[in-house]
């Protein structure tokens, strides 16, 4: 068995009654994507030297769950407040109040993980969006955890014979190898 | 010479690369996002195809799917000529593509070729604990959980490392239940 070690960032997409889960491993020789759902899992293969492009970029997905659960913990909130001020019964405020702990630690959750992105990969015959990578946080730290592995393929050298040992991440540069292009 | 398209994550218009590899901010020139890139050589390589349109010469040998082009190397499964479009490099090995389906129907021996698991631990799992849930089914579900336990022991559940603790428990909960099971069909003979 190969030694690998897995990289951040994890999501788990949900379709009707069934869910998968996405994950990335860092192997000496490929970027191995797993998809899981139940007891099926399909993987696929991206081997270092046939990497072309990782793009990585923003999305709104963060923000707008960020305002759907603030507006539903204002309202409970409101609601609360209300029967408060009605002489409501203390149990049926507890209640109330007991069904503001999830979407409270979902938003705390969804804080913690910051800033939502969409990344996908290129090869010569592919597009592939890496879901596990939908943080920009994660991202960031698994691509820069990627890139030497990439880079040492495309340099030609051969891939590391040792059990893979994930550098330490490396902070990605803030300051662009290249601007935005010329208008027009 | 560049074929992939990149495309912007928030609008998927095609980006304007620069001609050059490394990371960087791009801005889509369409919606206007800043965009995070990292290019690599392997984006503005010849493709291998064209490489292969080499017509043959006189006095060389010929690839063995075309005969028109030069044979560049042989493959290390069957020994056939290939030519550049043939040659698919394998973790080092030249092999064709014969030979790459051929050890493509053999997946537990080339598990790199392997693109779909079963977790039949999990499967197991479920099935122990439905013996143990279901009481009176369990009689049935124990001994198929122990049955796959053992059938499925040395395939390969996962593309990453993993123990077989998990299968180890379900086995030993699907033995349990068989055994109470057995126990109180022999209490139940007996006492006839």
């Amino acid at each position: 068995m190969i030694q690998m070690s897995r990289l951040p960032g994890r999501s788990v997409k949900a379709f009707g009654w069934s869910s998968q889960r996405h994950q990335l491993w860092l192997s000496p020789e490929y970027l191995l994507y797993r998809e899981i759902s139940g007891y099926r899992e399909v993987v696929k293969r991206y081997y270092y030297g046939d990497i072309q492009a990782i793009v990585c970029g923003p999305t709104n997905a963060s923000r707008v769950l960020t305002i759907i659960l603030t507006v539903v913990l204002v309202s409970m909130g409101l609601l609360i407040a209300l029967l408060a001020a009605s002489g409501s019964p203390a149990s049926v405020i507890a209640v109330t109040a007991f069904f503001m702990v999830l979407p409270a630690i979902c938003l705390v959750v969804n804080l913690l993980l910051g800033p939502s992105c969409r990344t996908t990969l290129y090869t010569a015959t592919s597009e592939a969006p890496l879901y596990s990578l939908g943080r920009k946080r994660a991202a960031e730290k698994a691509i820069a955890l990627v890139l030497p592995f990439i880079e040492a393929a495309q340099r030609g050298e051969a891939p590391a014979a040792e059990p893979v040992q994930a550098p330490a991440p490396e902070p990605v540069g803030e300051s662009p190898a290249w601007g935005p292009p010329s208008e027009g | 010479m560049r074929n992939t398209i990149v495309r912007c994550s928030a609008c998927d218009h095609a980006l304007s690369l620069p001609e050059a590899v490394g990371g960087g901010t791009l801005t889509c020139a369409h919606c206007q996002k800043p965009t995070r890139l990292w290019l690599f050589p392997a984006l503005y390589q010849t493709k291998k195809s064209e490489a292969a349109q080499v017509v043959l010469d006189e006095g060389h040998s010929s690839c063995m799917n075309h005969p028109n082009k030069r044979a560049v190397s042989v493959c290390d499964g069957c020994g056939k000529f290939l030519c550049a479009l043939c040659d698919i490099d394998w973790n080092g090995e030249h092999l064709c593509s014969n030979c790459i389906e051929h050890r493509g129907s053999d997946e537990s021996k080339h598990s790199d070729l392997r693109t779909e698991y079963i977790h039949y631990d999990r499967i197991v799992f479920g099935l122990a604990l439905f013996s143990v849930v279901l009481f009176f089914l369990g009689a049935f579900i124990a001994p198929v959980a122990l049955f796959m336990g053992w059938r499925y022991w040395n395939e390969p559940w996962r593309p990453v490392p993993y123990r077989k603790w998990g299968m180890i428990f379900s086995l030993v909960l699907a033995f349990v239940t068989m055994t109470g099971w057995a126990t109180y069909l022999t209490t139940l003979f007996i006492s006839f």
